[in-house]
């Protein structure tokens, strides 16, 4: 009997750190097909480019708890990114404000045409997707909108070091996985954006405003990527029209990896920061490599396959 | 059993809104309404036309597909490089064969895996870009063979051969659902999957089925795709799959499955093509084209809601 029980243990324990596994496994075969892996400079870039699906990621967490789906932070990424770039020649407050506030706007308005109007939450952003695109193209005129600021903080969001090595994007990362970990699970908040996922019929009855609960992910989930398109922005020293495409994508295999479920009500941070630590590492290796993109793109596939059947065998095991 | 006039209005509204987009465009443009003008807008609504009729099925039984577009690409790449050394039914056969497998094995999955479509379609969306890009080396194959282009751009009694094509799909797809155990399948199992496996139904056999048809119908799409731009492209179909699922639930299929109509979705198809093409005519920049389209497909789908 004892022995059941430790193994059972030891098999839950497996299970529930299985991407943080994931994560150390490919970080070994890293270092074996290309030892320039654990340079420095190596690493620090390997975070600087996990930072942007990084933050989308922690938004697409919320929503897709919610049991939403969220397909318009790459084009949100874009519209942070072009009026960023536009506002920088009015200084930095608006540079670095007024995109902010726009995606939140955006996300707000999926927000309420999926809680008040009850639309389904993959049409609205597909449409809010399209939406912002031409937004951000109709903007910048479809070009790049090159950063014309004389202050070095600008510059310094996608490019400065703090505390000698650390990017200060990746710095502003870990803050933001900090606070969305404090959001799910220490406030109320948070329970509800599960429970809400969870079951949504039983949760309007206990008097918890759902509609509430939506309309917060989704402009949360705007919120985040407008910081994202700023960082971007400031990384690159010009806003793109173009920027983010199939990010969503990125976004979701990140969660999904990380273990959480698209049905909604089950999943954490912590599994979606390692899920976007393995979707850059894949690139970061198979580009050390030398491997051509196409055959990432196959093998990103494989790697969600192999995610989801995963996830499936823990489901069914957490059943029985 | 007369209907209302309330009742009409639900079951047509979005023809409503199709004959309605078409008046305006009549307006704005003059030359609109000329038969070519017309065939040329359904020729363009082909493409999508027939990818989406496979995502309604999907749709109906209560899955999504999101490889289409790739699978289009798929089907371009292979038909370009088949028709340097074979035929063209031998380039077609394989084309579509292929594709149509590619479908079955995404119903396989998700039936025997039990896994969510949205993730394995994402997985073999994503899979099936990179092949055909890697098949092509990211290059156009381009194509000489005359009876092959004459797929996308040749006419049968005056009418262009893809818009003949989507109509016999149109009227195959309407069979199936309206006049067939299959087609009142696909409603059962979107409806009650459970229930619909009690009740003595194959549900994974049919799940399988819709998949490989959607894979058929991309193949197809891609094959008017590569004859009309002349090449085989790796990239073609980007987006396809958003598209086509704006225009099912633009034509009232739900969805969480179990509801949907084929006619609906031939609409939504014809009200996106109407709208890029009065845009182009009235030479209004590419990226007002996003803008309006995410509000006409948010719009359409308010006034389902409206009315119902």
């Amino acid at each position: 009997m004892q022995l059941d029980e430790t193994s059972i243990n030891y098999k839950k324990l497996l299970i529930k750190n299985s991407s943080i596994i994931t994560l150390i496994l490919m970080a070994i075969i890293a270092i074996l097909v290309s030892p320039s892996f654990l340079s420095l400079f190596n690493i620090t870039n390997l975070l600087r480019e996990t930072t942007v699906i990084a933050l989308i990621s922690a938004g697409m967490t919320m929503v897709l708890l919610t049991g939403g789906i969220d397909l318009s932070v790459g084009s949100l990424i874009a519209v942070g990114g072009v009026f960023s770039a536009s506002m920088a020649t009015y200084g930095l407050i608006p540079a670095l404000v007024l995109p902010i506030i726009i995606t939140s706007l955006l996300g707000m308005i999926s927000g309420l045409l999926i809680s008040k109007i009850k639309i389904q939450p993959f049409i609205v952003t597909l449409a809010m997707m399209m939406a912002g695109r031409g937004i951000a193209l109709v903007f910048s005129n479809e070009r790049p909108i090159p950063v014309q600021i004389d202050s070095k903080i600008y510059t310094f969001i996608g490019r400065g070091k703090i505390l000698k090595y650390l990017p200060l994007s990746v710095f502003i990362m870990i803050i933001i996985y900090l606070a969305v970990w404090y959001i799910l699970n220490q406030t109320s908040l948070g329970r509800n954006i599960y429970a809400v996922g969870g079951n949504e019929k039983a949760v309007k009855l206990m008097g918890i405003n759902v509609n509430k609960v939506k309309v917060v992910v989704y402009t949360l989930s705007g919120f985040l990527a407008g910081i994202a398109g700023i960082i971007m922005t400031s990384w690159i020293g010009a806003g793109s029209p173009n920027a983010g495409e199939t990010y969503e994508l990125d976004a979701i295999a990140s969660a999904v990896i990380g273990g959480t479920l698209l049905t909604g009500g089950s999943g954490h941070i912590t599994g979606t920061l390692t899920g976007a630590l393995i979707m850059t590492m894949i690139r970061n290796v198979l580009n050390l490599a030398g491997v051509n993109s196409w055959y990432q793109w196959m093998i990103k596939g494989l790697i969600i396959i192999f995610a989801v059947v995963f996830q499936n065998k823990m489901r069914m095991k957490s059943k029985n | 059993m007369e209907l209302n006039l309330k009742e009409k209005i639900k079951r047509f509204n979005i023809l409503l809104i199709l004959v309605l987009l078409v008046f305006v465009s009549s307006i704005l443009s003059p030359n609109f309404l000329e038969i070519n003008n017309l065939l040329n807008v359904v020729r363009q609504a082909s493409l999508l036309g027939l990818i989406a009729f496979g995502m309604t099925l999907i749709i109906i039984s209560g899955g999504i597909d999101l490889s289409v577009g790739s699978m289009v690409a798929v089907a371009s790449v292979l038909s370009s490089t088949l028709i340097q050394d074979h035929n063209v039914l031998y380039a077609v056969i394989v084309s579509l064969t292929v594709t149509t497998l590619i479908g079955i094995i995404n119903g396989i999955i998700i039936t025997k895996g039990k896994l969510q479509p949205f993730l394995v379609t994402l997985a073999m969306m994503v899979t099936a870009r990179g092949f055909s890009q890697i098949y092509a080396k990211g290059m156009l194959i381009e194509i000489f063979n005359e009876s092959f282009l004459s797929i996308g751009r040749g006419h049968f009694i005056g009418i262009p051969i893809p818009v003949i094509i989507l109509a016999i799909a149109f009227l195959l797809i309407y069979f199936i659902m309206n006049r067939t155990v299959l087609g009142i399948s696909i409603f059962a199992i979107g409806g009650n999957s459970k229930a619909s496996y009690l009740s003595g139904l194959s549900v994974n056999t049919i799940k399988t089925i819709l998949y490989g048809i959607s894979g058929l119908l991309s193949g197809i799409a891609g094959l008017i795709y590569t004859s009309r731009l002349g090449a085989g492209y790796g990239m073609a179909g980007m987006q396809y799959e958003l598209e086509a699922i704006a225009a099912v639930v633009m034509g009232g299929t739900l969805m969480s499955g179990g509801s949907g109509k084929v006619t609906g979705t031939l609409a939504g198809v014809l009200i996106i093509a109407v709208l890029k093409t009065i845009l182009n005519m009235l030479n209004v920049p590419a990226p007002y084209h996003l803008i309006l389209q995410a509000a006409i497909i948010i719009g359409a789908v308010i006034t389902h809601r409206k009315i119902k």
